[in-house]
């Protein structure tokens, strides 16, 4: 009864089982790693890669994005408001200013129109 | 003869089962399982570290590349699409890497590999990779024997890095020419023309181990 070795390719498996290089390859095997590898390695996965969170959707992802975009989105607005009602307050200022000086530049015109019968203009002399 | 096929069946059943469970694996590291990453680690830690010391023989720099293989494996599992099988996946990472230190190490300088041959080895073998089996042997033997496991290691490492690649991933993780040609990124027939020819050299290499028959082969 012939048995093959347990792989994917016995054929070829046998035809290397036969090659006096394969069996002296063997006696050399894969060296192990220590005991301590697998949990050296889940820390280092842990420290390198934060976390897969970051290349993947997932809810708790979602949740925190949403929590600083919503955060984001009103200090923007707060900020934006600000500086619109800023504008705004200076703007309505600069209106009164300008206002203020034409009232005073028209109560002028009307002094010096009363002026007309002032008695350096009057002919009558 | 009539139990071959259903050896096969068998075989091709459980490396299904398997690259089933390892794609399982990674969709619970995609949703953030730690256990599951433990597990995977655990599975598939013998095959990457040692193929990666194979191809270095440097332990202290193959734990640090096997930890980036896993790395990079974690960090990609939320883009992994299982198209191809997982094991395949994982060994073109451990290709890439392994290159990539090869390429680094051919511009800076370093120190030797082993020790000279004046040198005593130190215990745990030949660059520490194998340890000696001191209970059943006579310390002649265990010396004749680290002698081979150091000649061995050293052709392996004296050959050109696809042919070493391509030797490591056949003989010791027993992958298929098909998965070889893919990790390669080359040909089938190009896969079985550098596993000759890594084989040949390897022949001519370790000629004094093999008998003088193996030699003239």
């Amino acid at each position: 009864m012939e048995t093959g070795p347990p792989n994917d390719f016995p054929r070829d498996a046998r035809l290397d089982e036969n090659d006096p290089v394969w069996r002296l390859l063997a006696r050399a095997p894969l060296p192990e790693p220590d005991a301590w590898f697998a949990a050296r390695t889940l820390a280092r996965c842990r420290y390198e890669a934060p976390s897969v969170e970051a290349e993947t959707f997932s809810p708790a992802r979602f949740a925190r994005i949403w929590r600083w975009a919503l955060g984001s989105g009103l200090a923007l607005t707060l900020a934006l408001a600000l500086v619109v009602t800023h504008i705004h307050s200076e703007k309505a200022e600069k209106q009164r200013k300008v206002q203020e000086a034409f009232e005073i530049m028209a109560s002028i015109d009307t002094d010096s129109d009363s002026s007309s019968t002032s008695p350096w203009q009057d002919s009558s002399f | 003869m009539k139990t071959r096929p259903r050896d096969k069946d068998w075989a091709r059943a459980s490396a299904g089962d398997s690259d089933a469970h390892d794609k399982a694996l990674m969709v619970r590291i995609a949703g953030g399982d730690e256990t599951a990453l433990r597990d995977l680690i655990e599975k598939h830690q013998g095959a990457v570290y040692g193929t990666i010391a194979k191809m270095l023989g440097d332990p202290v720099e193959a734990h640090d590349l096997a930890q980036q293989v896993f790395v990079r494996v974690y960090r990609a599992a939320g883009s992994y699409r299982a198209t191809a099988q997982f094991k395949t996946w994982m060994f073109t990472i451990v290709r890439n890497l392994v290159f990539n230190e090869h390429r680094r190490r051919s511009r800076a300088t370093l120190v030797p590999l082993h020790p000279p041959d004046n040198e005593p080895v130190p215990s745990g073998g030949p660059s520490g990779l194998n340890l000696p089996d001191l209970a059943n042997k006579t310390p002649v033997e265990n010396m004749l024997r680290q002698e081979m496991l150091r000649k061995i290691d050293e052709a392996i490492l004296l050959l050109p890095e696809q042919q070493r690649l391509a030797i490591v991933l056949r003989r010791y993780d027993e992958f298929s020419y098909e998965q070889i040609a893919a990790i390669l990124k080359i040909t089938v027939p190009a896969t079985k023309s550098l596993l000759f020819r890594a084989r040949e050299t390897l022949r001519v290499a370790l000629r004094e181990y093999l008998g003088t028959a193996a030699a003239k082969k």
